[in-house]
């Protein structure tokens, strides 16, 4: 755009194209001047001397003289300053655009036309009068006309501002369409069919109470409203990096203050009292795990990356919800509206400077898991604040840029200086124990000694169970004495057959493919596939010491052509094998293990031998507790000690990088002979040691604890100098004993092991590699050993200790908040209120309170609604009651016959009638699933997963919604931006319709409520009797004569036959048609 | 309907903002006109579904690079890299002119509070390049299609960014650091800015995978504070199933739906004989035949099976590299010749640390002769002068070494190139310096290829503002005049 760069072609451009008259100074002059100049130049602030809000303070000018001089343009400064031809623009760089052209020659026109003035023009009233800095009033309730209206003190305010505007009220909703508002609005659920057809029998003011008290009683009042508040509160769950655990906005485990927000509505806990825990919870109530979560609210803010944007939301916001106060404008000037200085946000700032998060435990049971830092982080826990610096500094930021702080004046906290400049005394407080060492508060502390109980008990099971084993071992081997000295030959080997498979035909109960291309011809089993690892196995483990026959063929197709077997099978990547290899460079018979999914070729187990493609082979494998050995084609081949430890498992047969025909398979049981059972006798007797090793190291692991604990507690609860040390000692000695004893429970399990390697003849290397062991075992023991002996005081805290002092900071702001004579948290809170019963509030701008936002339509209803609140202690359910109960709620909501309302109020602000509403997201998915009978009333814990939302029926408020997550089905519906939202959205959008129509939500629901619906009905049920009970069922009213026509034209005339699931199906798809129909979403 | 409007919004328009309906935010006021129902809207009032002038172009393809692409080894060659490499900074002719550039470190927000190091040692171009076309403008070898389309290029080689991290995407979108938090983005302001040409589709599409949680997330396609009608609508490519609930469950049929919609209009009508000024059921009844449209319209788009062997092939459909983008720029082509007016296409993976030669080999090859065919196909369907492509990527990648064989991010100085739409060809604008460090000529922050778009649409960026939303002078961007035609 081009600017005009000098007065003459302004001049131009007036004498061409002007006439002064058509400029209008109300119209066309002053808005500009005040949307550009008032800021500095008016009421609040008058710089350089100059006001410019009426034509009288231009002329009178500032300190620079006259800002005009009438007729002269040329000649006035006003014109200089927006051109920039005094030197200097208006209005300043960042603060404000510069006025275009047309604007100038506008302004200059009405200058050249002489600057004409309106009559009593008035100055700008100063913005600290303005209504909502001033207190709440306690207004006298008027006298409407009709008497009807004088019932309630609401009806009263809404009725008499009616009456200043000839409005006149329609009459009262059906029963129906209350009862369904009434059901939605405070639970959000719609009322069943049999609650409608009760209501509808006995309609009475005292119904209507009964009706009212019952909806406030129930659990799902707190969801509802739970979900209004969370909106305003902007409630988010974590988001960052998912697939690494990687946190960057918001809480772990924030779920927690969403759970504080609907119990604390349920028990309608004072909403004063709900700002002052959200605020300092762990100030006020610093050791209540109940309450802590409150602070949710500010955990909320958190930011990985950048601790100034974090403040800036939490400074920001909080003024916004709370105050309606746009703080944000401060943050790098001035406010341009409110008498708010860029001073005042810094000072607001101050309050939070000293706060940060931190995650405290609930239980010593609950499991940790990895973050993205590879830290080990609580699978749950409370989010919380806490003040962590006490002396953290605030400065005001330059331009509102953290670069850029003003370091050389520190601020202390204040409210803004409109409200009332330093407010409130600021106490530090002294926080209990618990508040400060969070793992020592009793119900966290208590659950440290019942692991450790828990942990005692199951090793004393296990020390019964080895026992018991040894009982059974010693009987094995008397038996086996007895046997063997009958026969005199102890050493008895084959018994019974655990398989033999001549692989003529299939034995599906036997084998089952794992993977490879499998197949019986012509009386073998053969495997062509060349895979890798082709592989099946036995459905049953084979008996621990087994003697295995194999008989096969290797093919030509492949490389290696590796054909074997594996036993003690878990897996493909677990288990103990033996093959041959009949490959093209190299032959042999093998022994190998697989362990954690890798092969492992120990060197003792390969013997090289020749074989060859098409020959058969005989593979003879006997295996006996360790001991393995080959016989291939009658010849012994390996005596192998097996290096891992054996375990119970399949069977499996292979074939690797080849093809091979199968000829048969005999694997059969070998007895135990007495050596194994003596040999099994020792382990038992060892298992017993260990078991009785282990239970005393747990015992003293117990002592530990609790010595622990003892210590903490002196430490950090206790002042006794000589208490704390004793109990330090006693701490780090049973620390030690415990420690100590899991070293020796190692070095006896390290010993027995090598005794037992010994004994089986195993190779050096493995034997040297555990004897080494041994020794560095046995060296630990002894320096354990040597700790016990000189304990030093030194011990594991049994959790975190936290600054034992908080500012109070925090405390004092929720108390200015919460006072009674603050004239905006009531009021705020009221018209928040008001919104979602009504779906307008009586201040459109519900943020902006100020000078910029909307007046209220109802000024003195706001303060009647205010000063109720606090009048009932800040109780949200007896204000509730007041609203739902009056006559205004109960208006109907269809337009009148004459129009004239409509004409006169057609955006009806004044509540001549009742709005009609879509619902909200969450009101959709809940109804339907309520109605097919599958809605989840469970209540609270972490959130789910949004792509659950079709598959778990818990209520919608419980799914994850974050910025950047959110359920594809309620997204569609407008669902809360975590953001920001103060007012939810109600578009109407084809998304809407294809997620109504084809979703598994609806499309898998609409059967079940039909069959709901009929279930209910008796089951001759005509068409006419099911459409009647649908539309009760859905729309909570009867169908209209015509609806109910064309209902039963879609039930009848699509088919000719009377088929019953045929009339199922259609009766489904009427139903789908109620939930698609716009009153299923609309709450009349 | 007159009784709500949005979260944190001041409504100016009542009409509109109190709806907000339709994929345009405008399908309301439209369909109500139609029916001649509802108040007319406030004349005269802008965005009222008209552009303010005439524009040149109607629809915006946008491909964007996630991860940030080397701009000295795609559009901005740099031979100095070469010449120096090895050398650190200070010991090239070059040090000073980086180091004490007025422009370093001074727009530059640092990620968690740490300024990225400086990468001194200078790494060499790993690929050639040469002058193409008619133009002579150098284009890397890694580029040999859109090489043949250079003539249709204005490349903007003096872009700089304020992240120097990878939300630098969703700034990139929106105009601000991920700092300030979320903003509307490019393509939703587009939307909010024009009407529709074809209702039965979705007016603001993005194909791929956005950015991360991490970097901004959907924002980089939403709507924010103005609405998410306004929001980027995703689709895939898949036939069967390409739109969220745009697919009647398997035992429905198409028949018994029509039986189904046309009870449930007769039900709606006859609630609104109670209802006559309801807005929002009337509204509700359209959008019902709108979406049974738009189930039958956008499984049409994305089949890309009645496309010519020779388009198929033009774009790479038939070679596995180049597959994916080759569906998604020919799915664009057949979007904006139905009227779509944005679409978002992402394609990520160019965060090139390390083994950068390697990397930008393979994405390259995914992305060169899609975008190209692309180019090619709209021009022989004379669809190019109406259409502005536009190629972008978060930031370039350092002219120094990061470890032994790749390159950091870049926000200094880096390359974007537009195509068709009424802008000029073969053209190169603005400059980095020798090594490709700082753009140093005609600099370019992101939101002037926002406002050289809106501009060549016909929309001024100051225009689109909603009260109670101020935008900064940097939000609305200065169209780039030098490149337009």
């Amino acid at each position: 755009m081009l600017r005009l760069a000098t007065l003459a072609a302004l001049f131009c451009l007036i004498a061409t194209q002007a006439r002064a008259e058509d400029v209008d100074y109300l119209r066309d002059v002053k808005p500009l001047l005040q949307e550009k100049c008032f800021a500095c130049h008016g009421a609040l602030k008058q710089q350089g001397g100059l006001r410019v809000d009426t034509v009288a303070s231009l002329l009178k000018g500032g300190d620079s003289g006259a800002a005009l001089v009438s007729a002269e343009p040329v000649e006035s400064l006003l014109i200089d300053v927006l051109t920039g031809d005094a030197g200097f623009r208006m209005p300043p760089e960042g603060e404000g655009s510069p006025l275009t052209d047309d604007e100038i020659s506008l302004i200059a026109r009405w200058i050249q036309a002489g600057a004409k003035a309106p009559e009593n023009e008035e100055p700008q009233t100063d913005p600290r009068a303005w209504w909502s800095y001033r207190p709440i009033a306690d207004p006298a309730v008027p006298t409407p006309k009709d008497g009807v209206w004088r019932a309630s003190p609401i009806d009263a305010f809404i009725a008499a501002a009616r009456d200043e505007r000839d409005l006149t009220p329609r009459p009262d909703a059906p029963p129906a369409v209350w009862l369904r508002r009434v059901h939605l609005d405070l639970i959000g659920l719609p009322p069943t069919r049999d609650e409608l057809l009760a209501f509808l029998k006995k309609d009475s003011r005292e119904a209507r109470e009964r009706v009212v008290d019952d909806l406030l009683a129930r659990p799902q009042y707190g969801e509802r409203w739970g979900r209004h508040w969370m909106d305003i509160w902007r409630y988010s769950d974590w988001y960052g990096r998912r697939a690494s655990n990687e946190i960057r906005y918001s809480q772990r485990h924030i779920w927690r203050w969403r759970d504080w927000i609907v119990n604390s509505l349920n028990a309608d806990k004072g909403y004063d009292q709900m700002i002052r825990e959200m605020l300092a919870a762990d100030e006020i109530a610093s050791d209540d795990p109940a309450i802590l979560p409150a602070t949710g609210y500010l955990g909320r803010n958190w930011y990985k990356f950048d601790r100034n944007v974090w403040l800036f939301d939490t400074v920001e916001k909080t003024s916004e919800a709370l105050l309606g106060l746009t703080l944000r404008c401060s943050r790098c000037h001035d406010h341009k509206y409110d008498p708010i200085t860029q001073h005042d946000y810094y000072r607001f700032r101050a309050f939070f400077e000293p706060h940060d998060v931190r995650i405290d435990p609930v239980s010593a049971s609950v499991p940790t898991e990895t973050d993205n830092n590879k830290s080990k982080v609580l699978a749950d826990g409370i989010p919380r604040i806490f003040d962590k610096e006490i002396d953290a500094k605030t400065f005001v930021f330059r331009r509102g840029d953290g670069r850029y702080p003003d370091e050389d004046n520190p601020l202390t906290p204040a409210i803004p200086a409109i409200f009332g400049g330093e407010p409130v005394a600021i106490e530090p407080v002294d926080l209990p124990p618990g508040a400060y060492y969070p793992a020592l508060r009793p119900d966290v502390r208590r659950t440290f000694v019942e692991q450790a109980d828990q942990q005692i008990a199951e090793l004393t099971e296990q020390l019964a169970d080895a026992r018991a084993a040894v009982e059974t071992a010693t009987a094995n081997v008397e038996k086996a004495r007895l046997v063997a000295a009958e026969k005199e030959n102890g050493d008895s080997t084959a018994a019974s057959d655990f398989l033999n498979d001549d692989f003529s035909k299939p034995q599906p109960n036997v084998w089952k493919t794992v993977s490879g291309d499998w197949a019986y011809e012509k009386g073998h089993l053969v495997e062509k596939a060349v895979a890798s690892f082709a592989t099946i196995v036995t459905q049953q483990n084979h008996p621990t010491n087994f003697q295995a026959t194999l008989l096969y063929v290797p093919l030509q197709p492949g490389t290696y052509r590796s054909i074997g077997f594996s036993f003690d099978y878990q897996d493909q990547g677990n288990s103990q094998d033996v093959y041959t290899s009949t490959g093209d460079a190299r032959q042999s018979v093998q022994a190998f293990h697989r362990t954690g999914g890798k092969q492992v070729y120990p060197q003792a187990g390969i013997v090289p031998t020749e074989l060859k493609v098409g020959e058969p082979a005989e593979l003879l494998v006997t295996v006996r507790g360790t001991q393995l050995s080959i016989d291939l084609n009658g010849e012994r081949k390996l005596d192998y000690v097996l290096p891992i430890k054996r375990q119970p498992g399949k069977f499996a047969l292979w074939v690797h990088a080849g093809s091979a025909e199968f000829h048969s398979l005999q694997i059969s049981e070998l007895t135990e002979s007495l050596d194994d059972l003596e040999r099994k006798l020792r382990d038992a007797q060892h298992a017993v040691k260990l078991a009785e090793l282990k239970l005393k190291a747990g015992q003293a692991e117990r002592d530990a604890v609790n010595a622990r604990i003892a210590a903490d507690v002196a430490e950090h609860f206790g002042t006794d100098e000589a208490e704390q040390q004793r109990t330090a000692l006693a701490a780090s000695k049973a620390e030690r004993i415990a420690a100590a004893l899991t070293a020796e429970e190692t070095v006896a399990n390290a010993e027995h092991q090598l005794a037992e390697l010994q004994a089986s003849k195993a190779d050096v290397a493995s034997i040297e590699k555990l004897e080494k062991q041994l020794a560095d075992v046995r060296t630990k023991l002894e320096s354990a050993k040597t700790a016990v002996e000189t304990p030093d005081g030194k011990y594991t805290p049994i959790g975190t200790a936290y600054p034992k002092t908080s500012t109070g900071r925090r405390t004092a702001l929720a108390n200015w908040i919460t006072s009674p004579s603050n004239p905006r948290t009531a009021r705020v809170a009221a018209n928040h209120l008001w919104n979602r019963h009504f779906g307008r509030p009586l201040v459109d701008t519900t943020e902006n309170f100020g000078l910029n936002g909307r007046l209220p339509t109802h000024p003195q209803l706001l303060d009647w609604l205010a000063t109720e609140l606090i009048r009932n202690d800040w109780k949200l359910k007896p204000l509730h009651r007041q609203i739902v109960l009056s006559k205004t709620y109960a208006l109907a909501s269809t337009p009148d016959d004459d129009q004239n309302n409509g004409k006169l109020d057609p955006e009806n602000r004044f509540y001549w009638r009742a709005n009609s509403r879509r619902m909200e997201a969450e009101l959709v998915r809940d109804s339907v699933l309520f109605l097919a009978g599958q809605l989840d009333l469970q209540r609270g814990g972490p959130d789910i997963a949004p792509d659950q939302g079709d598959k778990i029926p818990r209520r919608s408020l419980y799914f994850r919604n974050t910025p950047n997550t959110k359920m594809a089905f309620l997204e569609t519906f407008d669902v809360a931006d975590p953001n920001a939202c103060y007012r939810r959205r109600e578009s109407v959008v084809p998304q809407q319709a294809l997620a109504l129509m084809n979703s598994n939500l609806t499309a898998a629901r609409a059967p079940l409520v039909s069959d709901s619906i009929q279930a209910a009905e008796s089951s001759t049920a005509s068409d006419s009797e099911f459409i009647d009970a649908a539309f009760e069922t859905i729309l909570n009213r009867l169908p209209t004569e015509r609806e109910a026509i064309r209902s039963l034209t879609f039930l009848t005339e699509q088919t000719a036959s009377t088929d019953a699931a045929n009339q199922k199906d259609l009766r489904s798809q009427f139903v789908h048609v109620l939930l698609l129909h716009n009153d299923f979403v609309t709450i009349r | 309907m007159s009784n709500s409007y949005p979260c944190g919004r001041v409504p100016r328009r009542q009409f509109l903002t109190d709806c907000g309906m339709g994929f345009t935010g405008l399908a309301l006021s439209a369909m109500l006109q139609k029916d001649g129902f509802g108040a007319a809207p406030e004349t005269g009032h802008f965005p009222n579904g008209k552009p303010l002038f005439a524009p040149k172009a109607k629809s915006v393809i946008w491909f964007f690079m996630l991860g940030g692409t080397s701009h000295v080894e795609s559009f901005d060659p740099k031979p100095a890299l070469t010449e120096h490499a090895g050398k650190t900074f200070d010991e090239s002719p070059f040090g000073k002119a980086i180091t004490e550039s007025p422009y370093y470190r001074k727009n530059v927000r640092d990620f968690a509070g740490v300024p990225r190091d400086l990468m001194p040692k200078i790494y060499p171009l790993q690929i050639g390049y040469r002058k193409r076309g008619e133009s002579g403008v150098e284009v890397s070898d890694w580029w040999p299609h859109l090489s043949e389309c250079v003539d249709d290029l204005a490349i903007v080689r003096s872009m700089w960014t304020t992240d120097n991290d990878h939300a630098a995407q969703l700034q990139f979108h929106t105009g601000r650091h991920i700092f300030d938090g979320f903003f509307p983005s490019v393509g939703s302001w587009v939307h909010y800015g024009l009407g529709t040409l074809n209702e039965n589709l979705p007016q603001f599409i993005v194909l791929g995978g956005p950015p991360g949680d991490c970097c901004g997330g959907v924002g980089a396609h939403d709507g924010s504070y103005l609405g998410p009608e306004h929001s980027g609508v995703r689709m895939n490519l898949d036939p069967n199933n390409p739109l969220a609930f745009g697919r009647p469950p398997g035992n429905v049929t198409m028949q018994q739906r029509r039986t189904q919609l046309d009870l449930l209009r007769d039900l709606n009508e006859l609630t609104a004989v109670e209802y006559p000024d309801d807005a929002a059921l009337r509204a509700r009844i359209k959008s019902y035949e709108l979406a049974f449209r738009m189930q039958a319209a956008v499984p049409e788009v994305v089949n890309l099976a009645d496309e010519t062997e020779a388009t198929q092939k033009l774009y790479g459909l038939d070679k596995a590299p180049t597959k994916t983008v080759a569906s998604q720029a020919l799915t664009a082509r057949r979007l904006v010749e139905r009227g779509v007016r944005f679409v978002q296409i992402y394609h990520d993976g160019w965060d090139a640390h390390s083994k950068l030669k390697q990397n930008h080999t393979t994405k390259t090859q995914q992305v060169d002769q899609p975008i190209a065919g692309l180019l090619k196909d709209l021009k022989q369907r004379g669809l190019l002068d109406e259409t502005l492509v536009v190629w972008a990527t978060e930031f370039g990648r350092t002219p120094g070494a990061e470890r032994s064989d790749g390159r950091d991010h870049h926000p200094y100085g880096f390359s974007v190139w537009m195509a068709g739409g009424g802008l000029k060809g073969g053209v190169t604008h603005g400059a980095t310096d020798e090594l490709g460090f700082h753009a140093v000529e005609h600099r370019h922050y992101v939101t002037d290829i926002h406002a050289t778009i809106l501009h060549q649409l016909g929309l001024d960026p100051h225009a689109l503002e909603v009260p109670g939303h101020k935008r900064l002078e940097i939000d609305f961007g200065q169209p780039i005049h030098e490149i337009i035609a």
